[in-house]
């Protein structure tokens, strides 16, 4: 359950994009506002992840490197889909033995199928979605997704989408939460972009 | 039963959080029914989590085989764990076999799979619809530790159950042909599940005949 961990993520036309909140906190004390959620799983491949501090870094390195074993096994790397029910399958085989609590975004790009996402709960639920949110963030996000997404958008249409619902974050979520660390995955590969500047 | 701490209206929701039932932490409405030489099932579409909906495009009907449906309730992480269990069931039988498991046996499969569980179960309530011999109508349902009950009508599972047996038990009538099944069907879902919050925002309707399986998407209200 990410509660205080709040993870956006939606697909545009030719890529996808992911935006985490940086706050490291326990309790009403935070450690840190500059902290990364978004992993980088491989060069077409972004995790961000929320819940149990320590299990969100255990669960998804443990991902990662047997990811990156099939890749060198195989000679060829995972299809986003074939990742995201990869993680589903162990998420759910440890559900009743060792759960560890990670809400998890995944986003994708694959020459095939272009730009994917895929919302994976902490219990192992997995869908494939075009605009999902963790975390009580999520709540005040969601709809602003409904309402302003659309399959086709440019870079900085997202950008200034993304910029809406941090705004709606800022004014009525009661935890402050300053920075935001945004990432986008497209044909090219992985990389950091800035928030949009009005 | 209000604990003191649970007398402010948050601390009602509180409470009723944490004691609310697994089997409604995600949400679903299935029902199956029988026609004349064909068997129909249909679900919502919702992908919700607690009071939250986060998707609307989600299976929980599936084909297992040419003349087997199975649909599941419950909580979605078990209904997708199952159904990947029955799928290697259903083909490992086929390829030992040489012949496709044919409805009653899936159903006793699934819910001896589910019994293997008595002590921890799968959150999962399944139906099983299909055409026995060809053309007879088979239907099962199942409580999460596998107890079955066989009917000849319809079978109803999910959050909503009252409703969509309400309505199930007014509409439905015996040796309805496929399209006329599909009607009366859909409406029973789209009408049940505008009670349920928990279920809805979409449905899908299967009509499984000895020709094949006809998939119908419908528009419901998305509330």
């Amino acid at each position: 359950m990410s509660g205080m961990d709040c993870l956006i993520g939606f697909t545009g036309k030719d890529f996808a994009i992911l935006a985490a909140d940086g706050n490291a906190a326990r309790s009403i004390m935070v450690y840190s506002q500059s902290e990364d959620k978004i992993l980088q799983l491989d060069s077409h491949k972004l995790l961000a992840v929320g819940g149990d501090a320590a299990d969100c870094i255990q669960e998804p390195d443990f991902f990662k490197k047997n990811m990156d074993l099939y890749a060198m096994r195989n000679g060829v790397a995972l299809s986003t889909q074939a990742a995201a029910n990869y993680m589903r399958g162990e998420k759910s085989t440890n559900l009743r033995k060792k759960m560890s609590v990670v809400d998890m975004l995944l986003a994708g790009y694959d020459e095939a199928d272009g730009p994917s996402l895929y919302f994976l709960d902490y219990l192992a639920s997995m869908q494939k979605l075009d605009k999902a949110a963790h975390g009580y963030g999520g709540f005040f996000v969601n709809s602003l997704l409904d309402a302003h997404w659309r399959a086709d958008l440019s870079e900085a249409e997202a950008l200034d989408l993304l910029e809406c619902c941090f705004a709606e974050i800022k004014k009525r979520f009661m935890v402050s939460m300053p920075k935001f660390t945004i990432k986008v995955v497209d044909a090219n590969g992985v990389r950091i972009v800035d928030r949009a500047t009005k | 039963l209000l604990t003191p701490l649970a007398q402010t209206p948050a601390g009602r929701a509180a409470q009723y959080a944490a004691t609310m039932s697994i089997m409604e932490y995600n949400g679903a409405a299935v029902i199956a029914m029988a026609g004349k030489g064909c068997v129909a099932m249909a679900s919502d579409k919702r992908y919700g989590i607690r009071n939250q909906t986060m998707g609307c495009q989600m299976q929980k009907v599936f084909q297992m085989n040419d003349s087997t449906l199975v649909g599941m309730t419950g909580l979605a992480t078990d209904q997708q764990t199952l159904e990947q269990k029955f799928r290697f069931r259903s083909n490992m039988y086929r390829l030992r076999e040489e012949r496709d498991m044919n409805p009653k046996a899936f159903a006793n499969m699934v819910s001896s799979l589910l019994y293997e569980r008595r002590f921890g179960p799968y959150f999962c309530e399944p139906v099983v619809a299909g055409l026995c011999d060809g053309d007879k109508p088979f239907l099962s349902g199942m409580d999460l530790l596998g107890a079955q009950v066989f009917t000849d009508d319809f079978m109803v599972a999910g959050d909503c159950t009252e409703a969509l047996y309400g309505l199930c038990e007014s509409l439905y009538r015996p040796d309805l042909p496929p399209d006329e099944l599909f009607e009366v069907l859909a409406q029973c879902l789209l009408s049940g599940v505008d009670r349920d919050c928990l279920a809805g925002w979409g449905a899908v309707v299967h009509v499984l005949t000895p020709q094949g399986l006809t998939t119908r998407h419908l528009k419901g209200r998305m509330d």
